[in-house]
């Protein structure tokens, strides 16, 4: 990702948290829009563009980056290359004894692969409490708000109730190396009930630092075609900042996606939200044009997308939106 | 190893069967019919019930995907399990911009990118139809390619034929070929 001032910015915010490692540290954002962050022995920080959009305020964000950074000083991934080493070792082990044993060598050669790869979540998962609890005192004491910290997997695990089908896959890879969102909140809370709760939340500075990127990171968004957990983020962040035409538009996009009974017609009302707020996007005006055409309102159609043409006459589909207005809607 | 070298040897052997030459002249894919002007290769693992993949200079370099009527509630191809909740079906009430959006799902499916350049009225299959110019940045090799698609819904059914191919050299070269094609197909009534 290119935007130098988000750059700098988490820049800082790691080296407030990291303190005399600040030059060890290096942060790369990395755009894709899926929730993670990791952390390397060498001191490789990964930021996902997916997770941050889903932080609420500046303390979340250091609640991640503290949490990488209780890696980098515990030396989580030495261990970890290590432990795989002699699991390895063991697994391969393994695989010879029970192949040797005759039966079926392929399925059983699987089994010991298996052992070492849940060996492996297994040990992680030790240390990623261990991450959070460092994270933890990292941000308490760069004066962040503790309480934040079990904030972000709540949010997590309400976008992973917002579709039904996630209860019956497996969901994540990130809930299967981790602990599950909900244990590692339990502990979170716990762990922040001790410490003083007032603290610095920056919800205003992350929101303005972001919002330079935000409508492309929403845009990636939409491409992970899972509108029924977008819709939870969505209405979270519209809590946050109400009347923010952006979110309102991609709300409706999240429901002309989804496109179950009566979705047609939030998203509609959705993209109305968006016209009447400030600083509309010239999509809202476009989608909803597309809708109005669908379910036959052809003269509203026709106001819709020409509005859409003279705010983006060399929009990449223009020609085809002209098409529509030249046949009447 | 000697096993290895004798899957190698099967693998080596067996390469040639996996395309067969197409063209020139007329060619059917299902319910569609296009004048090609060289031989193209069609790729045989690609086949499923409504269509096909040719490639001109070989896989790596550019794909021509024929969609020979996919009907409401298919997918556009066959895919992995695991994959299928993630990716979309063909609705018959799709405007062009959706089915651009469905075809946009299948080519980021694996973290590729996808800019959508163009999207024009276009005659298709002698119907109403529409083009669409994006470019794509493939997530495997990390190369930068452009695409052109020609789609038309014709019966409840889509037809669409889209080409990707690297912005260097291989988009132009054979660009003026798949405007060609796609200029005489013709959809069996």
């Amino acid at each position: 990702m290119e935007p130098k001032e988000l750059q700098q910015y988490v820049a800082e915010i790691t080296c407030r948290l990291a303190g005399e490692h600040c030059p060890d540290v290096r942060v790369y954002l990395v755009r894709t829009p899926y929730f993670n962050a990791s952390m390397a022995p060498n001191g490789m920080l990964q930021l996902w563009s997916g997770l941050l959009l889903r932080m609420a305020n500046e303390a979340q964000l250091a609640a991640i980056i503290g949490h990488e950074l209780g890696h980098y000083l515990a030396r989580h991934s030495v261990e970890q290359l290590r432990d795989a080493k002699s699991r390895a070792a063991f697994g391969q082990f393994l695989g010879i004894i029970l192949s040797a044993g005759g039966a079926g060598g392929v399925a059983l050669g699987t089994l010991s692969q298996l052992a070492i790869v849940a060996g492996m979540f297994a040990y992680s998962r030790e240390h990623e409490i261990q991450a959070d609890e460092i994270g933890l005192e990292l941000m308490s004491g760069a004066g962040y708000a503790p309480q934040e910290a079990p904030r972000i997997w709540q949010q997590l695990v309400d976008e992973y109730k917002g579709d039904p089908e996630n209860e019956t896959t497996a969901g994540s890879v990130l809930f299967a190396t981790h602990p599950a969102p909900s244990d590692r909140l339990t502990n979170l809370a716990e762990l922040a009930k001790k410490m003083p709760s007032a603290g610095q939340i920056g919800e205003s500075a992350f929101g303005k630092v972001l919002f330079p990127v935000r409508f492309d990171l929403l845009k990636d968004e939409m491409k992970r075609r899972r509108p029924s957990e977008t819709l939870v983020l969505l209405d979270r962040l519209i809590g946050i900042t109400p009347g923010d035409a952006d979110l309102l538009f991609f709300r409706g996009e999240a429901y002309r996606m989804r496109n179950q009974s009566g979705d047609l017609e939030k998203a509609l009302e959705s993209y109305k939200y968006s016209i009447d707020s400030k600083r509309p996007p010239a999509e809202s005006y476009r989608s909803m044009g597309l809708i109005q055409r669908k379910i036959g309102q052809p003269e509203a159609a026709r106001q819709s997308f020409s509005i859409y043409l003279r705010l983006r006459p060399d929009a990449e589909d223009s020609d085809l939106i002209r098409s529509y207005l030249e046949e009447g809607s | 190893m000697r096993k290895s070298i004798f899957l190698l040897s099967l693998f080596l052997a067996g390469c040639a069967s996996f395309f067969s030459p197409v063209g020139p002249g007329e060619v059917k894919i299902k319910d569609m019919t296009i004048t090609v002007n060289t031989t193209w290769n069609r790729f045989d693992m690609s086949a499923t019930d409504s269509g096909e993949m040719w490639t001109a200079d070989g896989l790596p370099l550019d794909n021509l995907w024929f969609y020979a009527g996919v009907a409401d509630g298919e997918m556009l191809r066959k895919t992995a399990e695991s994959r299928k909740k993630a990716l979309p079906k063909f609705q018959a009430g799709m405007a062009p911009s959706e089915v651009v959006e469905l075809m946009e799902s299948y080519i980021t499916a694996d973290g590729s990118t996808f800019t959508l350049d163009k999207l024009a009225p276009v005659t298709f299959g002698g119907g109403p139809g529409f083009r669409f110019d994006f470019r794509t940045r493939r997530k495997q090799d990390e190369l930068e390619l452009r695409g052109v698609g020609f789609a038309t819904i014709q019966h409840e059914k889509l037809y669409m034929m889209v080409y990707t191919a690297p912005i260097t050299h291989y988009f132009q070269k054979n660009l003026g070929q798949i405007e060609g094609m796609a200029k005489s197909l013709s959809i069996k009534k």
